[in-house]
């Protein structure tokens, strides 16, 4: 289906685009029945975003993070930064327990940084919201700077950081949810559902290897490639004026709907941009379509909305105002000029 | 899955829908229970079936079986009868409200449960299957029926209730049953293009048509329809004899009315009660015979079997010829004399008439201007000088006039060779007294008096096949109608050496007029009569009164009716004497003057020209419009085919999952639209012959995968491209 389009792509997204397919061949082989999830991670990863995953345990966001991680390739130039860790948040969990701390090296008599779970090009941190707020504070900063601070000196952190937080919506004794501002660090909150029998069955019947030794099956990619793809999109994308006015006009309405609190900041939307167009990309255009408003505004905005007590379905209220200006840019695609 | 989410097009439309039925049904039981109950329940009914439609949703919708739903509603009615009859026989709610109250609340609970049970069960059968949505059909026809069936026959004041405020207003009546007729039509044209079911389809179309019927039927839309038979009523048409001979007479005659008597053995009345005309008079008059005789045509020539009109020039010059298109004298006309007094009326033609009729005996005749073209088809004032003196005084006067020749004479006087004739008259003069002993004046009323005393009035009778009509009805079982009754006098008028003639025309008694100043004539007014000639009278009716008759007696027409008309009459004008130069330029001036009626028809017919005219630009411009814009004409023209199909983007569905959506019935509309996206949001140009074979791909599957009715229906709906966006 994909394939069948026939815009003419760019040549100069074919390299991102190819990687794109490589990744999500490697993650769909890794997490079955979750294509929409790996397509949203691969966006997220595209555009330099993070994903916060809401999910319950056994559900596979630690096979799909860590397939991600697996799939990263080693590659000389990156000494000390491991392609994927994982921080189990708990309660008693300190700030220097992710970020690395100084330590005193008897033999040379001086503190020498040791780096933290962060120093990584995947994180998946597990349970976020089961830790105390100074360590999500940390975590935020991390994912908000690409950088650590330690004892008043910052690290800097590798280009390609990716996380991929979690955190259970049921089990909810105990834990520190996380308030909107933080939220919005996240480009998106994705909400996992029970994957269909089919893809249940299937991930029995590979009963005996484990998916992650069916992912090694395909190829993987290299950090290179990645920070060469996301590059490649964010240049040669194009997004059409109308696409962006749509995009502010679409803010503008949930903030003016009566049923919201808090509306999205404007973070939001230079965060969208680049999710819009690495969207466009795995699907194979060099434009952004009213489509991948369509697609992606539910990810970007639910967990930016703060909602008036008694509205229930954040989703119908998000779905609605994009009706309204994908409607808009339907119509002014029929229009003249 | 598809078909699921065609269902759920829009909320909101289906919603508007589903009030619209109920609304509907509401109005159909207000229509229905109108006539038969006080208004306090047609409210009710009008609740009762809104209701209904709605709960008859939602039954459809449930596991109910449909067998189930038709027995519940007729156990329910039942019911419903049982609880009324008991409250209104039973002493508790009389004693609580009066027994008018009583009475009251008991119509208004039946009106209100037997609507509400009947709306349901119709709407849930409507919902189950195509079949019983006849029954919903059925209510809305019949309620609409209903409303046209009083009005038709050109009683333009009824139904009462309807019809009374509009014309209080000023209002023709009959735009409102246009207007709602029209509505209708156009409401069913809707539901018809709309249908995606070709059963519920020809559904429509059968309503639709029996809409158009009752409008038709109903309102004078093309005029009142022509008398059932003609003229002269009795058969007395040309058309009627569908012989050439009958017809070269006509055209001889200058469109006279009448060229052949023709005797029928039984008479049909149907429709006879349709107006045909009204007359207006200007002044008071009682005739001495207490009937007014409005003549068209005469019957003076012997062809061997029975009396025709006559060809000759000199024969007949008291008719009034055609239609005046100027004041004009009647030539031969009799003079006002004692025994004629002046009268003028006023004629307003409701039917199409060859030839125009006045009351006897018209002098001048006048064009007028139509106050109401779309209630007459021509008016025209006529200056009659009617009788005035008593019948005894004729006695003195003459018969024939001393004018005449001699073959005027022997025209007049000519009979049929079989002596019996003369016979049966010479045994009927006999009796006479004798002062009035060869008065041929008392002879010819001997003659009358005695078919009035002896013939009997029937309508059916058995004399048509005969080679002499006349003689089988005069010598057999004398039973006939008036062609019978004036041809036997006119015979024996004749064979006493009178002269005599079969007149036609409108005869209508003078109560008819029910002390107004306007008689409306209907088809069932038609008469043939005998007339003699007197000396210083001219042609005076002699007219028959069968004193038994085998046949009810005639309804009189509908006083407010005859009072309507004939106030709508009383606005003509002589037309000004400057036009009377050219009155057929003027006449002419007048067909083609547009009024109200057609500028809205034009404006309606303009509207869906342009509709049309868009429709087709739009389908025609990916072959005229530059490669730079093409992706989107090209997307567009398909857009609004398979739009035409009901096949359509929901409000907020992206052009991309709309392609996705129809891809199981239309694969090549997904590349087309990528391009169209392409074009717009990315500024790609696209190759325009892979764009063209997309679109040829589009219309190859839109012609397999969509029945013929469905896209000839698509193409028909003007209005279709409004709807593809």
């Amino acid at each position: 289906m994909q394939q069948a389009m026939q815009t003419p792509i760019d040549d100069s997204l074919s390299g991102a685009r190819e990687v794109a397919e490589r990744l999500g061949d490697r993650l769909r082989a890794a997490v079955r029945g979750r294509d929409e999830v790996v397509e949203l991670v691969l966006v997220a990863l595209l555009s330099d975003g993070h994903v916060l995953l809401e999910d319950y345990p056994g559900s596979g966001k630690t096979t799909l993070a860590r397939a991600l991680g697996n799939a990263l390739e080693e590659e000389h130039g990156t000494p000390g930064i491991a392609a994927f860790r994982r921080i189990q948040f708990t309660p008693d969990l300190l700030p220097s327990d992710i970020t690395g701390t100084n330590i005193f090296d008897v033999e040379t008599s001086r503190f020498a940084f040791r780096r933290g779970p962060v120093f990584a090009h995947i994180v998946l941190a597990d349970e976020i919201n089961r830790t105390s707020p100074k360590v999500q504070a940390a975590m935020l900063e991390a994912m908000a700077e690409k950088q650590v601070t330690v004892d008043n000196q910052s690290y800097l952190l590798d280009d390609l950081f990716f996380v991929i937080a979690t955190q259970n919506p049921l089990d909810l004794a105990g834990t520190y949810p996380l308030p909107t501002p933080q939220l919005d660090r996240f480009l998106f909150k994705i909400e996992m559902k029970h994957i269909d029998r089919a893809s249940e069955l299937e991930v029995l019947e590979q009963y005996p290897r484990a998916s992650l030794e069916v992912a090694r099956d395909h190829p993987g990619v290299t950090r290179s490639e990645i920070l060469a793809a996301r590059r490649q999109t964010r240049v040669a994308v194009h997004v059409a004026p109308v696409v962006k006015e749509a995009l502010v006009d679409l803010a503008r309405l949930l903030r003016s709907d009566s049923r919201v609190l808090q509306g999205a900041s404007t973070r939001a939307l230079v965060l969208m941009l680049p999710a819009l167009q690495a969207r466009a990309v795995i699907h194979g255009r060099d434009f952004v379509s009213p489509e991948d408003i369509a697609a992606l505004a539910p990810y970007v905005f639910k967990h930016r909305l703060e909602c008036a007590p008694g509205v229930e379905d954040v989703n119908k209220l998000i779905e609605e105002a994009t009706g309204v200006e994908v409607e808009k840019l339907a119509r002014a695609s029929l229009r003249r000029g | 899955m598809t078909a699921d989410a065609d269902r759920k097009t829009s909320g909101v439309a289906v919603a508007l829908a589903e009030l619209g039925r109920a609304m509907i049904h509401g109005l159909a039981w207000a229509v229905l229970v109108s006539t038969i109950a006080p208004p306090s329940s047609v409210l009710v009914a009008f609740a009762g079936g809104f209701g209904g439609c709605l709960v008859g949703s939602q039954l459809g919708g449930s596991r109910i079986r449909t067998s189930a739903i038709f027995a519940g509603a007729a156990v329910l009615i039942a019911l419903v009868a049982w609880l009324r009859a008991s409250l209104t026989h039973g002493s508790f709610l009389a004693a609580s409200f009066g027994p008018v109250g009583a009475l009251r609340l008991a119509s208004m609970l039946t009106a209100l449960l037997v609507t509400a049970i009947a709306s349901a069960a119709t709407r849930a059968g409507s919902t189950r299957r195509a079949i019983f949505s006849v029954f919903e059909l059925l209510l809305v026809a019949v309620a609409f029926g209903q409303l046209f069936v009083a009005h038709r026959h050109g009683s333009i004041n009824r139904p009462f209730y309807l019809a009374d405020r509009i014309i209080a207003l000023g209002w023709d009546p009959t735009w409102l049953f246009l207007f709602m007729g029209g509505t209708a039509t156009v409401f069913g044209l809707v539901l018809l293009l709309r249908e995606q079911r070709f059963g519920r389809a020809v559904l429509n179309l059968g309503m639709i048509g029996l809409l158009l019927a009752l409008i038709v039927l109903a309102t004078p839309l093309v005029g009142m329809p022509p008398p059932p038979d003609g003229g002269g009523g009795l058969g007395l048409r040309p058309e009627q004899s569908d012989t050439k001979e009958g017809k070269g007479q006509r055209e001889e005659r200058g469109g006279a009315s009448a060229s052949e008597l023709e005797f029928r053995d039984k008479y049909n009345p149907g429709g006879a009660r349709v107006p045909v005309a009204v007359v207006l008079f200007h002044d008071d008059y009682s005739p001495p015979s207490g009937v007014y005789y409005f003549r068209q045509g005469a019957f003076s020539q012997y062809n061997g079997r029975k009396l025709v009109v006559s060809g000759r020039q000199d024969i007949d010059g008291d008719l009034i010829p055609h239609f005046p298109a100027r004041l004009s004298q009647i030539a031969n006309a009799p003079e006002v004399n004692e025994n004629r007094g002046p009268l003028e009326t006023t004629i307003a033609l409701m039917a199409d008439h060859t030839q125009p009729f006045a009351l006897e005996s018209p002098v001048e005749v006048e064009p007028m201007q139509n106050p109401s073209p779309n209630r007459f088809r021509r008016v025209y004032r006529a200056m009659s000088a009617v009788l005035t003196a008593d019948y005894t005084s004729m006695l003195d006067a003459s018969p024939g006039s001393s004018d005449w020749s001699k073959e005027q004479w022997a025209h007049y006087t000519e009979t049929p060779t079989d002596p019996r004739y003369s016979e049966l008259a010479a045994e009927l003069t006999a009796e006479l007294p004798a002062r009035l002993a060869d008065n041929p004046v008392a002879e010819a009323f001997a003659v009358t008096g005695w078919l009035g005393r002896e013939g009997i009035y029937s309508l059916k009778n058995q004399h048509s096949g005969a080679e002499d009509p006349t003689a089988s009805f005069l010598f057999g079982d004398r039973t006939g109608y008036c062609v019978h009754f004036a041809h036997a006098a006119t015979y024996l008028m004749r064979s006493l050496g009178v002269p005599a003639r079969v007149a036609t025309g409108y005869a209508l008694s003078e109560s008819a007029r029910q002390g107004g100043s306007s008689l409306l004539l209907s088809g069932s007014a038609s008469h043939a009569w005998p007339e003699v000639f007197l000396d210083g009278f001219g042609w005076v009716v002699l007219d028959v009164y069968p004193e038994r008759a085998l046949d009810p007696p005639e309804q009189p027409m509908d006083a407010d009716l005859q009072r309507l008309l004939g106030e709508l009459a009383r606005g003509a004008s002589p037309i000004p004497l400057s036009a009377t130069d050219l009155p057929k330029l003027r006449e002419l001036a007048r067909r083609i003057s547009l009024t109200f009626g057609t500028w809205l028809l034009a404006l309606c017919v303009f509207v869906l020209f342009l509709l049309y005219l868009v429709k087709l630009w739009r389908r025609m411009a990916p072959s005229l419009s530059p490669p730079s814009s093409l992706p989107r004409v090209i997307y567009r023209a398909e857009l609004d085919r398979i739009g035409e199909l009901e096949v359509r983007r929901r409000p907020g569905e992206s052009r991309e999952a709309f392609a996705r959506r129809v891809h199981d019935r239309v694969p090549a509309f997904e590349p087309l639209t990528k391009a169209h996206l392409a074009a717009a949001f990315g500024g790609h140009q696209a190759d325009p012959g892979q764009l063209r074979d997309q679109a040829a791909e589009v219309r190859r599957e839109v012609r397999s995968r969509f029945p013929l009715w469905k896209r000839f229906l698509g193409l028909l709906t003007p209005w279709s491209w409004l709807r593809s966006k």
